[in-house]
């Protein structure tokens, strides 16, 4: 077991486009602290650099700068195979002349184990994953969660100081993913072995994740448990990128009548929370982007509510989804279907907003107001 | 130097894949690039096979020999008379049966398919030797067929004026097999929504070839004309085999005179000159094919 | 569109019509498509039918037949020299068998090895200039052959190699066109398969061989068979660096027999006899090496060709 921590790591990749050399910086100067026996989740949309970034800890990608160490040790420069990790792949990568009980000694057989450990060991991460009977079959004959436990056998008979884990589960069908999520949670603790676990899902992300990364362009957005990153979006990006249905924002002023408030396009005026008052001083006459989730918002009349118009609804069993439109600015509410009973297209409904979980971003610089110190 | 590539793995990488590479590239590098190389330099001296030990840079002496000789631009004529009358019966006899082929059960057009390919995997030499015989002007199949017919019987390859056309015909009866397995694939490439589409919007089977079929088998049919087009202008093995270019250099291909001035004559930069001057017109050609057919064939 | 009322006998009729016409014309596709056959196959038949036709010196259009009668193996008699009396110097037929077997087999087995192993390198392993070496391989594919072959031979003469195995059997050791496939063909693999290879501790070359030629079964049994079957049907080269008969290959001796390449006066109709016996041994070969894997040379149009 090991704490893996980045520091300042940078990966540069020339491609040639139109003949022109082109340099695509996949990681920026990427600082990061994997705690001992953390489940840790790098979450980003594709292209965000959070494969590129697991391919440098596991010694497939040299940084271009910066290090990487791996219990300590510097290991920037070691092959991936005296790293001490293990990954499981996106493709699950089973050899597929090998059959399965092969696929899971190739590793131990190369680092020289003798015959009775590796047998031993396979056995032993066979039994964990239930996957005895299948030695003599050849990944061909498998369904696609018996090749994703195989993947995960073979990284587990290596006992590595650090799993890492490509988007395991996206190959899988969406009923096999939650079973699969569900052991892989459970299989770490009772393992306790550091993981890092690469997806573009956020579900899985906040079912897996100790803590989740949220990367965007090669740099860090945000890092914190998954409660932090769903109550305390740091930005724009993470408020945008996480929660389903996403997060409703709105373009308002902000100015002081008889007290501070915020002002909408409509011309409809609320009250800032008091929570955010003291943050908000400096943006007076300014812009600002409000943030509020679906499921904050509620439909009751009052002195701060804002009235909207429903442009459609959709029924999803215990929820219903409404889309509204505030002006020009449109936006949905997540809520309890039977509360939800007489609203149709074209209703004229009122908001109010929950002043707790009201966020409020700088426009420019997409900062999380309310968390500024 | 072992310890430093063991210790940075980039290093290691690297190391084996010139490891892996330095057979070949040793290999190539002495048995093809250098000669390669030193085919243009002798282009550029005199050296022939009797003073083989001495040769010396004679600047453009040779192109200017070559350029200047009229025997030369016979045989770019011949070359190129054979080209024009190969490559489109090249491409318009495969895409024709494979188009037809296209229409039966997978059964038929494997057998068909192995049946065109079969006489690709017999050698040139057992291939010219057995057209020689059947186009034989005093004992040969062509002329007994035509007698038969009561048609004249024909001079074949042995007529000053009927020598090329015969090799010409050679070609279209003998060399489909492979560009006939290429338009099938091709054409099997074509997914069938395209045409089930079309056939709802009422195309004549006529439009369909021509909206569909025709620009989907672009690609295939630039890669057969360019190395058809480089193949047949580099023709051998008819003049080699059958007529020595003969009769009265009436299929004295381009390559066939290298040949000649090379291994007969012992005119080693000169035959080089000719070979470079050959270099550059099938570059010439393909890269004004290239631009005619407009599209580009994916490696 | 305005659709006319039709009764349904009248319907009927018309498919019965369209399907007659249809049948109609798929049976004329189906005679071109045999017409063509008989025509691409004829000359192969009349290869085999011609070495078992007796050819004599008056042999003309009269003596034609579709088929021997009778069949006779005088032409194989007269190949194999069995009758030939004492003094008439022998033809050694079985150095040109073995020379042609050595030439199919050899550069074959080293290009095998050597060209899949420069193919993965191409394919798969990252490094400084591997872009340049693969477009020096790709421009070298359309080199006509006559430029590299003038300055090889001389090194052939200036190694005296001329009339040895070295010459015949090295040269062809230097083929580029089967990296090119081998390059193609493993590009195809995942390459989180070399990944996972390098994760689970495999040496560089353990994993070339324990994870990359297994895989390529295909294409090295694609590369196998129309390696022997090109070195088997190579005439040129050979012909050029050998010159006395007994390093001869079945191909050059068989030029030879007919005179071909100027190597001596044309020889009477009375040559197509005995050459055609050797033609046929030459030809039965690769013949049965074809029906045998017939769908490996299918599928290599499909490999290295082209896509889209």
């Amino acid at each position: 077991m090991a704490e893996v921590v980045l520091d300042k790591v940078t990966k540069v990749f020339t491609t040639f486009k139109k003949r022109e050399k082109v340099n695509v910086t996949a990681v920026n100067h990427l600082k990061l602290d994997i705690r001992d026996g953390e489940f840790l989740v790098l979450l980003g949309p594709s292209g965000c650099g959070k494969t590129t970034t697991l391919r440098i800890i596991a010694g497939l990608e040299i940084p271009t700068e910066g290090k990487v160490y791996i219990g300590n040790r510097d290991v920037t420069k070691y092959p991936a195979k005296e790293r001490g990790i293990a990954m499981v792949f996106q493709d699950y990568a089973l050899y597929p002349h090998m059959n399965v009980y092969e696929n899971m000694s190739f590793g131990l057989k190369n680092l020289k184990f003798p015959k009775e450990e590796i047998k031993r060991r396979v056995e032993t991460a066979a039994r964990i994953l239930d996957i005895e009977e299948l030695f003599d079959r050849k990944p061909k004959g498998l369904s696609g969660g018996q090749r994703q436990r195989v993947a995960l056998g073979r990284a587990i008979v290596r006992q590595p100081q650090v799993y890492l884990f490509d988007e395991p589960l996206s190959n899988l069908d969406a009923r096999l993913r939650i079973q699969m999520r569900a052991e892989l949670k459970e299989l770490h603790m009772n393992l306790k072995t550091t993981s890092i676990y690469v997806t573009h899902d956020q579900i899985e992300a906040m079912t897996l994740g100790n803590r989740i990364v949220i990367l965007e362009l090669g740099t860090i957005q945000q890092i914190g448990t998954p409660e932090e990153i769903y109550n305390k979006p740091s930005n724009l990006f993470v408020a945008n990128f996480i929660g389903t249905p996403p997060m409703n924002f709105f373009t308002c002023g902000v100015s002081r009548d008889d007290d501070l408030k915020f002002v909408f396009e409509n011309g409809k005026k609320i009250s800032v929370p008091n929570t955010l008052k003291n943050k908000l001083q400096d943006f007076m006459n300014k812009r600002i982007t409000l943030g509020i989730r679906p499921e904050n918002i509620s439909l009751e009349k009052g002195k701060n509510s804002v009235e909207a118009s429903v442009t459609s609804s959709e029924f999803l069993g215990i929820n219903v989804l409404i889309h509204f439109k505030v002006g020009e600015e449109r936006g949905t509410i997540y809520m309890n279907s039977e509360k939800a009973t007489s609203i149709g297209a074209g209703s004229k409904i009122p908001l109010l907003f929950d002043p707790d979980k009201i966020h409020v971003f700088d426009p420019e610089t997409g900062k999380n107001i309310g968390l500024i110190k | 130097m072992f310890k430093l590539i063991k210790r940075n793995y980039v290093y290691n990488e690297w190391f084996w894949a010139y490891v892996f590479l330095a057979v070949d590239l040793a290999w190539s590098t002495l048995f093809l690039f250098y000669p390669m190389i030193k085919g243009v330099i002798y282009s550029f001296q005199d050296i022939q096979l009797q003073n083989i030990s001495n040769p010396h840079f004679i600047g453009f002496k040779n192109y200017i020999n070559v350029l200047t000789d009229p025997d030369w631009w016979h045989s770019v004529k011949i070359s190129a008379l054979y080209t024009l009358g190969v490559v489109p019966m090249g491409i318009i006899i495969p895409l024709t049966i494979s188009l037809l082929l296209a229409h039966f059960r997978r059964s038929i057009r494997d057998f068909f398919k192995a049946a065109f390919y079969l006489p690709g995997v017999v050698s040139a030499v057992v291939m010219a030797m057995t057209l020689k015989w059947i186009f034989d002007p005093m004992a040969g199949f062509m002329n007994w067929l035509f007698s038969l017919l009561g048609l004249p019987t024909q001079l074949w390859y042995s007529g000053t004026s009927e020598a090329l056309f015969t090799l010409i015909l050679m070609n279209w009866l003998s060399s489909h097999g492979f560009n006939i397995l290429l338009y099938s694939a091709a054409l099997d490439r074509i997914p069938k929504s395209l045409y089930e589409a079309a056939e709802i919007d009422a195309a004549s089977s006529w439009r369909r070839f021509w909206k569909i079929t025709w620009p989907l088998l672009k690609p295939t049919t630039l890669y057969v004309l360019i190395t058809s087009v480089i193949g047949s202008f580099q023709a051998f093995g008819g003049a080699f085999f059958i007529t020595h270019g003969g009769p009265m250099k009436a299929t004295e291909f381009l390559n066939y005179r290298i040949y000649v001035t090379f291994y007969q004559f012992g005119q080693y930069g000169i035959a080089a000159a000719m070979s470079v001057l050959l270099m550059l017109m099938v570059i010439a050609v393909s890269l004004l094919n290239f631009k005619i057919m407009g599209s580009e064939v994916e490696y | 569109m305005n659709k006319k009322e039709i009764s349904e006998e009248e319907f009927l009729k018309n498919l019965k019509r369209t399907r007659l016409v249809r049948k109609i014309i798929s049976g004329i596709f189906l005679l071109i498509v045999i017409i063509w056959g008989v025509v691409s196959l004829f000359p192969m038949y009349w290869m085999f039918v011609s070495s078992f036709m007796w050819i004599g010196p008056s042999f003309t259009m009269r003596d034609i037949q579709w088929f021997p009668n009778p069949p006779t193996l005088r032409n194989y008699i007269d190949f194999f020299q069995l009758n030939a009396p004492f003094w008439i110097e022998r033809r050694p037929w079985q150095r040109w068998f073995l020379n042609s077997l050595l030439v199919a087999l050899i550069p074959t087995l080293s290009n095998l090895i050597f060209d899949s192993m420069a193919g993965y390198s191409l394919a798969k392993l990252r490094f400084p200039g591997r872009n340049a070496i693969f477009w020096a391989i790709i421009a070298t594919m359309t080199v006509p052959l006559f430029v590299p072959l003038i300055p090889l031979y001389k090194m052939m003469f200036d190694f005296h190699w001329i009339n040895t195995y070295w010459a015949l059997l090295f040269q062809g050791l230097a083929g580029v066109g089967g990296v090119f496939l081998f390059k193609q063909s493993i590009q195809t693999l995942p390459s989180s398969l070399i990944d996972a290879a390098r994760i689970d501790a495999a040496g560089e070359f353990k994993i070339f061989w324990k994870i990359v030629l297994p895989l390529s079964k295909p294409i090295l049994a694609l590369m196998g068979i129309t390696g022997f079957v090109g070195g088997w049907n190579s005439y040129f080269w050979p012909y050029l660096v050998t010159n006395s008969s007994d390093m001869f290959t079945i191909q050059v001796g068989l030029t030879g027999m007919m005179g071909a390449g100027a190597m001596g006066i044309p020889p009477g109709v009375e040559a197509y006899g005995r050459s055609f016996a050797g033609a046929a041994l030459a030809a039965i070969p690769v013949i049965i090496i074809f029906f045998a894997f017939q769908k490996y040379f299918v599928k290599g149009i499909t490999i290295g060709a082209l896509k889209g």
